[in-house]
């Protein structure tokens, strides 16, 4: 049926929270990208006005500087770089451990089924911060990890964990792992029951109807779930400042030490907006690939 | 069989909502089976294109199911199905997803393509036209147990029990008890005072809870009394006109009605018959048909 | 029909993967109640964690803080959201669709940072243009939160309206009801499972925030994540053990009470169809 058009009560549920959106979200970050342009200064707030000169004349006050430091300083390049690979291994690390666990799901039966998402999603309702600090306290050198290898005699010393790219990406995996599950298993759950029964009528043996009709019916729900943790990961401040060290400094990192340790405002300005663009632009160009926004098909 | 994985089973399936996977093409959809049974690619390709004249769809191969109309996209399942040269093949609702002006086409060519191939077709389904005009041999199922098993003229004429007697088509039943029982003929006698004779003998049938059912289309209608055995008077409470026929239900007394189909091009101009008529229904004894209790 | 036998190897993954998520929490939780410093044996059962905890006003004063944010957040968002993934689910094709949808995806892809950086901007510019010198505070960081919380909520609303029968709504205009009563007495409660996630959702989303928060806040409106934070740079302190039960007991007891409830209400209210299920016979004439 051809919908009539839009009723005033459906023009305000969308405007009220695109209203907010816009004035709350996108002009601001809107004015932080022009921050980038700015010169800094020794003021509060660190950034010199934009527009200045005696009255009457309006000089223009702007600076690329901040590109030109990001382009030409290789410390920028490297921490981007680092933040790419780290967020590609975390995303590679959720797939593999929450792909078998959505599908496990999945094929529980209809009962347990609930169960188990609502298990899943459980630790995501503790704070990620606790459960970071929970391993913290299990893989430093005197923790239970390092106990249990040892008593086992797999090794005579305790091994460093802490304070490693391993840690940072352990915790990232952890943390980010409910971002990709629940994705994954919305699509998982959604496959059309009979066409894996078809499949399985036709004489495929269960490895073959994996193979070649699962796997590649969730590809795009592997994919959109793989963005949904990749895309935030890049930026991720808190976890490597926990449990990594300076050699695994991250774009995150330098973000947070340009506005808060050298209060160069236009700086960090410049690294957070180039940052979002390069990541945006691929994330967005992959979406009209595959047709989904995030994990929600919105 | 139930114990035997599907992927083991000699038998194959069409599912009503044909599952044909959306990520392969006709052709790939098609072969699916072969080559998960490692089928070499020469054979494979010999038997899609059997297929896809069996079903004619040459040419749609490279087609993806979302390109195809509802009947195409049956058509490919059962392609699907018939290149594993099955046992026997099941098909689950076949018509429910087609229109109705589609039915009487597809379910020619179905028989049409049953013929040719020669398997054994099981149909599913809760059409009973349907069901009749295509199969060799009906089973009528209730809770899941076959009630009967035969040619659709013994399943429709030679009911065996009251539940399949009033599950296809349509029936007049006369419930109480038998009174006489002797060969080649029963009397039935109703609560009502109604007596009924028919022209079976039921062994085994006898006393209180049995019926005789009589189909519409043999119940006679006319104006004045006639000679057949059961004969009862009574007024048309309703009439159905349905082109061919009219279905008309006859009042005899204040719980009894009787159902009759009437050709119509018999009942024109004079003989016409219209509700509120005081008529006469009646029935040979060889349209009655005992039903144990 | 998804329920194939159960084989081995997904008992093992399920049993692989909830042991991975869940051994941190049986770490701090075990840990909560012992006597020792964690990481040593830890054998004392006691209760002196909780004890310091509560006599520890800085930790309770920010814990308190963060629960009264989380609360008066939360709700806003739930509002926002809602309001969001209802009007996406129900209109496929408006003006400013795409811009709507790009703008909930922000806030979910961007980095943290960029957003915290963001929300200073919005409110010291704020203070610039008008003299409001409230900058720093709760209302901001309320703002804040209910800003980054609304595509949360928006998502998962929208999945849940999406699911539902649309012509539960035509039946009620069929019948004389107008937009706003549609939508109070028809949309909403079938969206109600869907709300009450999502808020909840975006109630944990506030209660972990560490970076927006340290932005927006000052020293003297400490949030309790940003406490734990610069205590975990520190070194591992203890009672975070406890705070952590407290959290996950509270967190469990809440989310299991409102999944009971979701439960009743689907069984009252009908689920929405699910996938894969039979075509309804049709019947007999």
């Amino acid at each position: 049926m051809k919908r009539s058009r839009l009723t005033l009560v459906d023009r305000m549920t969308i405007a009220i929270p695109f209203t907010w959106l816009v004035a709350f979200l996108a002009l601001p970050m809107l004015s932080v990208a022009a921050l980038s342009f700015h010169s800094v200064a020794d003021s509060i707030p660190p950034v010199a006005p934009l527009f200045a000169g005696p009255h009457g004349h309006l000089a223009l006050n702007a600076s690329m500087r901040g590109f030109r430091m990001v382009t030409e300083d290789p410390l920028y390049l490297s921490s981007f770089w680092n933040g790419l690979t780290n967020a590609t291994l975390t995303a590679a690390g959720c797939i593999l451990i929450g792909f078998p666990l959505a599908f496990a799901i999945s094929r529980s039966p209809a009962r347990r089924r609930n169960l188990y998402v609502l298990l899943a999603i459980l630790p995501f309702w503790t704070s990620f911060l606790l459960r970071a600090y929970a391993w913290m306290g299990l893989i430093r050198d005197s923790g239970p990890i390092n106990s249990i290898l040892l008593s086992l005699g797999v090794i005579h010393q305790p091994i460093a964990i802490l304070y490693t790219p391993a840690a940072v990406l352990l915790v990232m995996v952890y943390s980010y792992l409910p971002f990709f599950v629940l994705p994954m298993y919305a699509v998982l759950e959604k496959l059309p029951a009979d066409l894996l029964a078809a499949a399985s009528d036709l004489g495929a043996r269960p490895a073959y109807v994996f193979r070649t009709v699962t796997l590649p019916l969730s590809l795009p729900g592997i994919i959109s779930g793989a963005i949904l943790v990749f895309v935030p990961a890049v930026g991720e401040y808190v976890i490597p400042e926990l449990v990594g060290t300076s050699s695994t400094m991250m774009i995150g990192g330098i973000l947070w030490d340009e506005f808060f340790q050298n209060r160069d405002w236009p700086l960090a300005a410049t690294i957070a907006i180039v940052t979002f663009g390069l990541l945006m632009l691929p994330a967005l160009a992959l979406r009209r690939w595959t047709g989904r926004v995030g994990s929600v098909s919105l | 069989m139930t114990g035997v994985p599907p992927f083991e089973r000699p038998v194959n399936m069409m599912f009503q909502s044909y599952a044909l996977f959306p990520h392969l093409t006709v052709a790939d959809n098609i072969v699916y089976g072969l080559k998960a049974r490692g089928t070499p690619r020469a054979e494979r390709d010999r038997s899609l294109n059997w297929a896809l004249e069996l079903v004619r769809l040459e040419g749609l191969g490279t087609r993806r199911p979302d390109q195809l109309s509802g009947g195409q996209r049956q058509r490919v399942a059962l392609a699907r199905c018939l290149v594993m040269k099955p046992a026997v093949l099941l098909l689950d609702e076949p018509m429910a997803a087609l229109d109705r002006s589609l039915r009487a086409e597809v379910q020619k060519e179905l028989a049409g393509i049953q013929r040719k191939v020669g398997t054994t077709f099981v149909l599913v389904t809760h059409d009973q036209d349907e069901a009749m005009a295509m199969s060799d041999y009906i089973a009528v199922m209730d809770q899941g147990g076959i009630v009967q098993f035969g040619t659709p003229r013994d399943v429709y004429e030679y009911p065996s029990t009251k539940f399949v007697a009033s599950f296809l088509g349509t029936i007049n039943l006369f419930e109480g008890s038998l009174v006489a029982c002797t060969a080649g003929c029963s009397r039935l006698r109703t609560e009502d005072g109604l007596e009924i004779v028919a022209s079976q003998a039921v062994p085994g049938a006898g006393g209180a809870g049995c019926a005789v059912g009589v189909r519409p289309e043999k119940v006679v209608i006319s104006r004045q009394a006639t000679a057949l055995p059961n004969s009862f008077s009574g007024t048309i409470e309703r009439l159905s006109y349905c082109g061919n026929l009219s279905h008309s239900t006859i009042r005899l007394s204040g719980r009894r009605t009787v159902e009759a189909t009437i050709v119509n091009s018999d009942h024109t101009g004079a003989n016409a018959l219209g509700p509120g008529d005081s008529v006469y229904v009646a029935f040979p004894a060889e349209a009655a048909v005992v039903l144990p209790a | 029909m998804n329920e194939a036998k159960q084989r081995p190897w997904q008992s093992v993954a399920l049993i692989l993967g909830f042991a991975f998520l869940y051994t941190p929490i049986a770490w701090i939780v075990y840990f909560s109640f012992s006597g020792d410093l964690p990481g040593s044996s830890g054998r004392h059962f006691s209760l002196h964690w909780y004890r310091a905890l509560l006599a520890n006003t800085e930790l309770s004063e920010a814990a308190y803080r963060s629960l009264t944010l989380a609360l008066l957040s939360s709700p806003i968002a739930a509002l926002l959201g809602s309001l969001a993934g209802i009007g996406l689910a129900r209109r496929e094709r408006f003006p400013g669709r795409s811009t709507m949808i790009a703008l909930l995806a922000i806030p979910i892809f961007a980095p943290e940072i960029l957003l915290g950086f963001s929300f200073l901007m919005l409110f010291a510019g704020a203070e610039a243009l008008t003299g409001w010198s409230h900058g720093k505070g709760m209302f901001t960081l309320v703002i804040a939160h209910a800003t980054l919380g609304t595509p949360i909520v928006a998502s998962i609303v929208f999945a849940r309206v999406s699911g539902c029968d649309r012509s539960l709504e035509d039946a009620a205009r069929d019948l004389g009801a107008r937009p706003l009563r549609v939508l109070a007495t028809v949309t909403i409660p079938l969206a109600a499972p869907g709300i009450l996630s999502g808020w909840l959702l975006a109630l944990t989303l506030s209660f972990d925030d560490v970076v927006t928060s340290s932005f927006l806040a000052g020293p003297e409106n400490t949030t309790l994540p940003m406490a734990i934070f610069s205590g975990l740079r520190v070194g591992l302190d203890p009672q975070i053990n406890a705070i952590g039960t407290l959290m996950v007991v509270g967190v469990a007891a809440v989310v299991g009470i409102s999944f009971a409830a979701i439960r009743i209400y689907n069984r009252r209210a009908g689920d929405p169809p699910d996938h894969g299920a039979r075509a309804p016979l049709e019947p007999r004439i």
